[in-house]
């Protein structure tokens, strides 16, 4: 009785969009996007113009397919932390290897190493052998950073010049290249949401019994998020190596705590199976956006590393306050 | 029919003395030591002898010391760990040198100004991990950041002031033991770390803070309802680990001299990484584990990486093999016991 009265009055409320924007997890971080697109509006001048836009986004769109990256893997209750490793050893592999004649066989092995050592690897500790999240990804970090190191302890190799050239171009002479990329990482993203695979990520990230119990291969559905990760991380290393046009291990350092900090800005729950991939879009633009403020607002380059920690610390507390609100007993 | 069960009886007991004996993970950590000396030795000739044991056990002292901490931390909770030691012990590396500038005068108000930046930085996190639910591994590498940027802009790159003479000593000096004839040199950092071990153990087992602590870190639900403070008691253990990591730099300061900004936070020696290492060689974990097996496990990773360093291996390939030593020691020790 009381669950037929319950429904009832659900009904009654209109369900229009607005409503399910608001009520969704991603909400709040579209609210801080509009004013921080407001603020910066007034700080850079020329905002709206396409040449603004296309230098933005070239170094948005790695942080935006990192970030897609991580709310995958946490969604799925994991976390990667070898993910800023797994970009630099990308970069540093492919520079060390490129030449003027071998450029799409390079990326594209380079590629696979990733989907192999990121996905493969991480998703079989965590799936298969039942390791820690955490501290499984962070010795897989260390192996690959140290690989990076080792293959390039300073920064150098070589990037074809038509190949970094290209990021920085347009396509059909009004579609910057970045967001074009970016345009393509959504319909990859949105052609696997639309599969049963993706519907029980969020099955095994919420209620993993549950998930177990109605039948869910839970042990290859982790494997199977952190390879949908890597596949994103891969085409931000590509992103990353004609942004930088060089191979150095300290690239990917910072996209790790930023793509973290974007997932929980965007409403991402770290205890998995909550939030979803617009949200994190919106908190890889919200930690882009601040990060241009700190560059217009002319802070000394001695300040700049404090300020964006203090951002992200900033943002990540910023993120948890709806969780106190939830169960007690909970830590 | 009574001499079966007596046999029996003895059987079982052996196989549980031997098991006992080899599967316990401090017995394995100190194997482990025992192993990697004897390979060191056919590597490397004059190893194995008594002043260069001394002088890899001093170098071990100073991972000993950020494990101590971690140990800490790793028993108060099933997936706390804590990257910020590195920074921290920055911090304590400048901040000592700046206020000792050479004077042993000034060496109790550095101790005093180095404890206290540790327990503030240390309590940022805990505040942040046990109030506001972050995960701990990404709020302590946040406030690595955090401290990173602080000690550039108030440095701006130039580092001010050196140790005094006393810290010296105790950082890097001897004691001179005479025994039958032998002159003995044991460094003082050793002694000191042997009380720490005494103090840790006796904490850890025999008071109602080594209670409290294993209490939260295996279930920390239970710990609640039988009315600990839990988050108070969260917060206090990285308190505590910032302020050991802090005092581990102003030793630091005393075994190398001058303050430099890349003891902590450089890539030479990762103290996040290595002190991990340690304490899972240890057998620590959630609400289980003792100092003494960390005490094992940092020597190994000294010793390993002074080895490699000797051998040739250049920073990257080190913190590779680190990386596989861990996660071989991860699949052996720490998986979770799950049917799904």
């Amino acid at each position: 009785m009381n669950f037929n009265k319950k429904s009832g009055i659900n009904n009654k409320i209109s369900k229009g969009l607005f409503y399910k924007i608001y009520k969704d997890t991603s909400f709040p971080s579209l609210v801080i996007f509009i004013l921080l697109l407001i603020a910066n509006a007034i700080l850079q001048p020329n905002f709206f113009s396409l040449s603004v836009i296309k230098t933005n986004f070239m170094t948005f769109t790695p942080l935006i397919l990192v970030a897609i990256a991580q709310s995958i893997v946490i969604i799925s209750g994991s976390i990667d932390f070898s993910v800023g490793a797994s970009l630099s050893f990308f970069t540093c592999m492919t520079a060390y290897f490129m030449n003027d004649k071998n450029v799409f066989l390079v990326i594209f092995l380079g590629f696979l190493t990733i989907v192999l050592l990121n996905g493969l690897l991480n998703g079989i500790l965590i799936g298969r052998l039942n390791l820690q999240p955490l501290i499984a990804t962070y010795s897989t970090q260390a192996i690959m950073l140290g690989l990076a190191m080792f293959i390039m302890p300073v920064a150098g190799g070589y990037v074809p010049k038509f190949f970094y050239k290209f990021y920085s171009s347009f396509l059909f002479k009004f579609i910057p290249v970045p967001v074009m990329i970016l345009i393509v990482g959504f319909v990859i993203w949105y052609i696997i949401s639309r599969t049963v695979a993706y519907k029980y990520i969020y099955a095994v990230g919420g209620f993993e019994d549950g998930a177990f119990a109605s039948g869910i291969k839970v042990k290859n559905i982790r494997v199977l998020s952190h390879l949908i990760a890597s596949i994103f991380i891969g085409i931000a290393g590509i992103c990353l190596l004609m942004l930088s046009g060089t191979g150095e291990w300290r690239n990917g350092t910072p996209y790790l705590i930023n793509s973290v900090a974007a997932a929980l800005i965007g409403g991402v729950s770290l205890r998995g199976g909550k939030g979803n991939i617009i949200g994190a879009i919106f908190g890889a633009l919200i930690i882009g956006l601040l990060n241009n403020i700190i560059f217009f607002a002319k802070v000394s380059s001695y300040y700049q590393i404090f300020a964006k920690g203090m951002i992200i610390l900033l943002a990540l507390s910023l993120a948890s306050i709806p969780k106190l609100y939830e169960a007690k007993y909970k830590i | 029919m009574n001499e079966n069960v007596k046999i029996n009886n003895f059987n079982i007991k052996i196989k549980s003395f031997f098991r006992r004996v080899f599967l316990d993970k401090v017995i394995i950590a100190y194997l482990l030591v025992l192993l990697l000396f004897v390979a060191g030795e056919i590597f490397l000739k004059g190893f194995l002898t008594f002043s260069h044991v001394m002088a890899v056990l001093q170098a071990s002292f100073f991972v000993g010391i950020i494990a101590l901490a971690q140990t800490f931390v790793v028993i108060s909770g099933k997936e706390d760990f804590d990257l910020s030691v590195g920074a921290t012990l920055t911090v304590g590396v400048l901040l000592g040198a700046a206020i000792l500038n050479g004077k042993n005068t000034n060496i109790f108000y550095a101790l005093i100004a180095v404890l206290i930046a540790g327990f503030i930085f240390g309590t940022i996190n805990g505040l942040g991990i046990a109030y506001l639910g972050i995960s701990p591994l990404i709020m302590t590498l946040a406030l690595a950041m955090v401290i990173e940027g602080i000690l550039l802009f108030v440095t701006k790159g130039f580092l001010y002031g050196k140790a005094s003479s006393v810290l010296e000593l105790i950082g890097k000096d001897f004691l001179n033991i005479k025994l039958f004839g032998h002159l003995l040199k044991i460094p003082w950092v050793n002694i000191i770390w042997l009380v720490l071990l005494l103090l840790s153990v006796l904490i850890l087992n025999r008071t109602r803070v080594g209670l409290v602590l294993r209490g939260v870190g295996s279930n920390i639900r239970a710990a609640e309802l039988l009315g600990v403070r839990v988050k108070m008691v969260k917060t206090l253990v990285y308190s505590f680990s910032g302020m050991v990591s802090a005092f581990m730099g102003l030793l630091l300061l005393g075994y190398v001299g001058t303050p430099n900004i890349s003891l902590g936070l450089g890539h030479k020696i990762n103290y996040p990484m290595l002190s991990i290492i340690a304490v899972i060689i240890g057998g620590i974990g959630g609400g289980h584990g003792s100092y003494v097996g960390a005490v094992a496990g940092s020597i190994f990773v000294v010793t390993l990486n002074s080895i490699l360093t000797t051998l040739g291996f250049d920073d990257g390939s080190r913190m590779a093999i680190s990386g596989v030593v861990l996660l071989i020691l991860l699949i052996a020790y720490t998986r979770r016991s799950k049917n799904i």
